[in-house]
């Protein structure tokens, strides 16, 4: 077990420079500097200087080997458009924000999901399944743009019950989270129900009901823990997921997180900061997959390395 | 082991072991009477079909393209006899532009799910056969993958191809999108292929080919389901962000996703700008999410009765 | 599970009654809540890039003068002198304090001038002051910073000598100051967060939640803090533009410029808002590349001008908001003290009387394109590609050819500038901003500029204009180029730029000069 972690570390690192690599050379292919992408009608002069002072004047492997030694010594590098700002500040600054408001978003939608999921495959085919499952989906079939939009518009504007936009305390994280959650929560709901019906049938829950266990017991023992399975990959990866935010609640509630900030970096030709949110979030990312695989062992004994198909 | 080790009381091994590893021929059947029997699936697949009728037919009933043409004295009309939908801000008729968004729109939740459900099965099924090395090499390639965050693929890609044409966005939508699928699927082959009556069919000797074509195929084939049907929406879904982050389809052509970015701001003038194309993109994704869990109910062996 | 969702909602609701959070238009002291689109990029003042750094630098420092109802006004600077040649400024000091209490000198300015100047920091706006000596050369990194010619001649005493008269010179400028202990406690974080930039100005910045808020009190050490009324105020940072009209609409903003007419128009039926209109200093027009066959004929040009109907362009592109232009210097140009527009008639209008439809036949009998307008087809490069903006270069296709025949050919291009710059293109739409004085905009076109219009004449007037310390005869010069111009219709105008900001009764003092630099000073709330 030991073993393997350290095999999975190593070969995150690996990861890691692949990845890296692949963002370097794809977001120098993107046509436009980011001096350019910036200020409009600039002298030429002034850019030359520009990029001569971000090296962007070296050979690209040139930049790509400097950037690698960067990163080397901890140091994720520093914002074109927003300058002086260290890429590793911002990922300080506004991941905290994604978090918190993904992290409750998501513990209220999964929680609430796994329920509609669980009640929905006991009651399989009669209307409580029928009437759960359209109800956790309404939500995620609106564009989340929308949903926001009017929400705001209903509970801030024509009954101001909850701030606009802002981040000043938990009333102005009420309505994103709102908006965050339904996506999850239809999401579990929808695998819980497919799992649980996978094993409803499975040979050890009729082994258990015609042992003549209470259908309380099958269910808490064996179905819930059995379907809950396949939902560990997910939740380990809609975890890691939190910390990148979500740009469209974001923007629309004025929320500094990083979400936000990833694609208007995008959009600004931020090469750094592009690279340095990239390295950070595929390692959360990393570390998260690890994280699930190693539950599932602990869960699941049929599911080891090295057995054979 | 080998199924001659055994010796099976009551009747020839040969008959015995065809009949434990066939499957009844009226599967198909079978399926279809269990999927007509759930009336919300079967409602979604009518309304599917009625919204793929509209989209198609829509635009040869509304005078298209002139109807599509801007107006400077028709602009933000409400929806009447004349226009349905309304107009746009640009007095473009808005029943137009919905249909023609509409086949954008489904056109890219069908094409994109496709490729990622064709890649990844193969992927993650060739995977699972495998095994060994093979495996291991295969999946730690989707890892790397997959580590890269799907947002920021898409995002790059958009940006680097910059033409931004419908085929580019599946493009971009695709690249990485099938991981997913592969993992799902070869986890779910693994599955299987350790359960006990994979075991017993794998101890009678039935060729490995039988064994993937009788068991691991339709066995994995509901997990398939699920997923597509998540794929679907999920690509609508896409688009849709992608057109309010500006990266979308481009004009002259318009999917759900733009019609709806661009009503957005203005929905509390006209909300219908919003609620046709919004309302498009729900019933659409709704729809295929329930006739998918019916497909689902209905396909999977193991719920037979 | 509705159920639970109320339940939630419910509970939060109960648990945020005991926040102290206040919501609701309603005048909480004297604090403003003000909108910004956008994070700042950064508040060094040597180093910012946009209009929205530049807005909050003229809160939180005191540039050496500010424009005040289109006036430059001493700031700063107590007084000046321009010697007799107009090279040489002489600046006196007016004794003024960081929040600190050190009090700010002479080397501050000039240390802040060198540091623009320098090339290793390469900033956008460095071009504007390449009218000082050895600036440009200094930019480029040909001779040493402190070669330029900024002086601190005590600490009260600031010379800044300039390679030619320049008239408009600080009318066009922010001289900011800057400590250079500032700049070496931060290193390269200066101006990136709160706790690195130093205040002299009316407002000191408290704290700044990057991408959500900034929050300024009023700077007590301040020359001039007793005509500053206003307690502190907060800069909201909202992108989306729902967002931003649903805080004004809540009074969660106490006032926010609108761009739409149906915003306005709700806007409007409110009692406890009223509505300032500001032109602002940009002119969206048309330009022609002349060096083109068929557009080198000045007739298809005028044809082109005048079949443009601008009401419905500004109706439909700019939410009813704009003027339209017959010219191309905006309305809130001066020279001297005379307002250029209203001492100029718009040229374009002498030609309204003529039929574009029958000027384009001319025009094409001229230049021997024969007499049918429907086989002349031209290119129309766009650079807007959002879905509402390539609708919008749809209007002008349906414009053109309703009124003249001809066929119009859009090219959607997001590098449409850089097309127009190289002279690859026919038609182009683009939009100048410009200076206090009508030279900024009057300038691009001497040597040609987009429109590769070449006229000796033009370019001769705008430079005997430029260098004239005699506001009568530079605003004569000026008024004969931009005849020139518009009449050869080297460009076309289509409409000099608008805003419309609504604001709560209780705000008072929002400068509506464009030019204004005096941020939140003027700012107050009726008791």
């Amino acid at each position: 077990m030991l073993k393997y972690i350290f095999k999975r570390i190593a070969y995150m690192a690996l990861v890691m420079l692949t990845v890296t690599t692949i963002t370097f050379f794809l977001l120098h292919l993107i046509p436009g500097d980011p001096i350019t992408a910036m200020v409009q009608d600039l002298p030429e002069e002034t850019r030359q200087n520009y990029l001569a002072a971000y090296g962007f004047e070296q050979p690209l492997g040139k930049q790509y080997l400097l950037y690698l030694r960067q990163l080397l010594t901890g140091d994720l590098g520093q914002s074109l458009r927003y300058p002086g700002r260290k890429v590793a500040d911002i990922v300080a600054n506004y991941s905290p924000v994604s978090a918190l408001v993904g992290g409750i978003a998501l513990l209220i939608g999964v929680t609430l999901g796994l329920a509609c999921g669980v009640l929905a495959a006991l009651n399989r085919d009669r209307w409580p399944d029928r009437a759960v499952m359209v109800l956790a989906l309404l939500g995620t079939t609106i564009p989340t743009f929308v949903i926001a939009a009017l929400l705001q518009y209903a509970l801030s504007v024509t009954w101001p019950v909850f701030p606009t936009t802002g981040y000043k305390g938990a009333r102005y994280l009420v309505l994103p989270v709102v908006c965050m959650c339904v996506g999850p929560l239809a999401t579990y709901a929808r695998y819980m129900r497919s799992s649980m019906l996978d094993v409803v049938n499975a040979d050890y829950i009729l082994t258990a009901e015609a042992k003549g266990l209470s259908e309380g017991r099958i269910v808490m023992k064996h179905m819930l823990r059995n379907s809950l399975l396949p939902c560990v990959t997910m939740l380990c990866v809609s975890v890691a997921g939190i910390f990148a935010g979500s740009f469209i609640v974001e923007s629309i509630f004025a929320l500094p997180g990083l979400g936000r900030y990833f694609i208007s970096a995008i959009s600004d030709r931020d090469y750094f900061v592009v690279l340095g949110l990239n390295v950070v979030l595929t390692g959360v990312y990393v570390c998260a997959i690890l994280l699930s695989d190693i539950l599932l062992m602990l869960l699941d004994p049929r599911i080891r390395t090295g057995v054979k198909a | 082991m080998r199924a001659e080790d055994f010796i099976i009381e009551g009747g020839s091994p040969a008959s015995e072991q065809e009949l434990l590893a066939t499957k009844p021929v009226t599967y198909a059947r079978d399926a279809w009477n269990r999927f007509k029997k759930n009336k919300v699936a079967v409602a979604a697949a009518i309304l599917l079909l009625c919204l793929t009728l509209l989209v198609i037919v829509g635009p040869m009933v509304s005078d298209y393209p002139a109807a599509e043409r801007a107006n400077a004295r028709a602009r933000n009309l409400a929806p009447n006899a004349e226009h349905w939908f309304g107009t746009d801000s640009m007095g473009r008729d808005l029943f137009t532009r919905v249909c023609l968004g509409g086949r954008a729109s489904i056109l890219i939740g069908l094409a994109g799910a496709a490729i990622v459900i064709v890649l990844g099965s193969f992927y993650g099924g060739i995977a699972a056969l495998l095994g060994g090395r093979a495996d291991n090499l295969m999946m730690r390639t989707v890892d790397i993958l997959s580590s890269v965050p799907n947002l920021l693929v898409i995002l790059l890609i958009s940006v680097v191809i910059d033409s931004k044409s419908i085929a580019t966005m599946i493009f971009a939508m695709t690249v990485t999108g099938w991981c997913p699928t592969a993992r799902i699927v070869r986890s779910q082959m693994l599955r299987i292929s350790q359960s006990e009556y994979i075991m017993a069919a794998r101890l009678m000797d039935i060729a490995p080919i039988k064994i993937v074509l009788r068991h691991l195929i339709p066995n994995t084939m509901s997990v398939i389901l699920v997923d597509t049907t998540f794929r679907i929406p999920g690509f609508i879904f896409s688009e849709a962000f992608l057109s309010y982050v500006g990266l979308g389809v481009q004009p002259p052509q318009t999917s759900w996703g733009a019609l709806a970015a661009a009503a957005q701001s203005m929905f509390q003038f006209y909300p219908w700008q919003l609620l046709f194309p919004a309302g498009g993109i729900a019933l659409t994704m709704l729809a295929f999410t329930l006739l998918g869990d019916g497909l689902r109910d209905a396909l999977d062996p193991r719920l037979r009765r | 599970m509705k159920k639970t969702i109320r339940l939630i909602l419910t509970l939060t609701l109960v648990l945020s009654l005991f926040s102290t959070v206040s919501m609701g238009a309603c005048a909480d002291g004297q604090t403003i809540n003000a909108l910004i689109t956008s994070d700042p990029s950064t508040l060094d003042c040597a180093r910012f890039l946009g209009i929205v750094d530049r807005n909050i630098l003229h809160s939180i420092t005191e540039p050496l003068t500010r424009i005040e109802n289109g006036i430059v006004t001493p700031a700063g600077a107590e007084s000046w002198t321009v010697s007799d040649d107009g090279l040489t400024y002489t600046f006196t000091l007016r004794e003024n304090r960081w929040d600190d209490r050190t009090p700010v000198t002479a080397a501050d300015y000039a240390y802040a001038l060198r540091r623009e100047a320098d090339p290793k920091n390469a900033w956008s706006f460095a071009g504007d002051f390449f009218s000082i000596v050895n600036f440009e050369a200094a930019f480029n990194g040909e001779v040493g910073t402190d070669e330029i010619g900024v002086e601190a001649a005590g600490d009260s005493t600031l010379v800044i000598t300039l390679n030619a008269p320049n008239p408009a010179f600080l009318s066009t400028v922010d001289i900011f100051p800057c400590r250079e202990s500032d700049v070496a406690a931060s290193g390269d974080s200066y101006g990136s967060e709160a706790g690195t930039v130093s205040s002299c100005g009316p407002f000191k910045l408290d704290t700044w939640v990057h991408n959500s808020e900034l929050r300024f009190s009023r700077n007590e050490q301040y020359w001039d803090a007793e005509n500053v009324r206003l307690d502190g105020f907060a800069d909201q940072i909202i992108p989306d533009e729902s967002a931003q009209m649903a805080s004004l609409e809540n009074g969660s903003l106490d006032y926010a410029s609108v761009s739409t007419s149906e915003y306005a128009a709700k806007f409007d039926t409110r009692s406890d808002l009223y509505v300032i209109d500001i032109t602002t200093d940009r002119t969206s027009m048309l330009v022609f590349n002349c060096e083109d066959p068929v557009l080198s004929n000045a007739k298809i040009r005028q044809a082109l001008s005048l079949a443009l109907d601008r009401e419905l362009i500004i109706d439909i592109t700019n939410g009813g908001l704009g003027t339209p232009a017959y010219g191309l210097v905006p309305t809130v140009c001066y020279v001297g003290g005379v307002n250029f527009r209203e001492a100029t008639e718009e040229p374009l209008l002498a030609l309204l009387d003529f039929d574009p439809a029958a000027l384009l036949l001319e025009g094409m009998e001229e230049a021997g394109l024969g007499a049918d307008p429907s086989k002349l087809t031209l290119k129309f490069t766009w650079r807007d590609t959002s879905a509402t903006g390539r609708s919008y270069a749809e209007l002008y296709q349906q414009l053109w050819e309703d009124a003249l025949g001809v066929k119009i050919e859009i090219d959607f291009n997001e590098s449409a500038l850089a097309s127009i710059r190289a002279g690859e293109y026919q038609i182009g739409s683009v939009g100048w901003g410009s200076t206090y004085e009508p030279l900024f905009q009057l300038s691009r076109w001497s040597t040609g500029g987009q429109s590769r219009w070449t006229s000796a004449e033009y370019g001769a007037l705008v430079a005997e204009g430029s260098a004239s310390m005699d506001d009568a005869e530079r605003l004569a010069k000026y008024q004969q180029a931009e005849a020139l111009l518009i009449l050869d219709a080297a460009i076309a105008p289509t409409y000099y730029n608008a805003t419309r900001t609504y604001a709560y009764d209780y705000v008072g003092g929002i400068p509506t000069n464009p030019f204004d630099t005096t941020g939140m000073k003027t700012f107050f709330i009726h008791q």
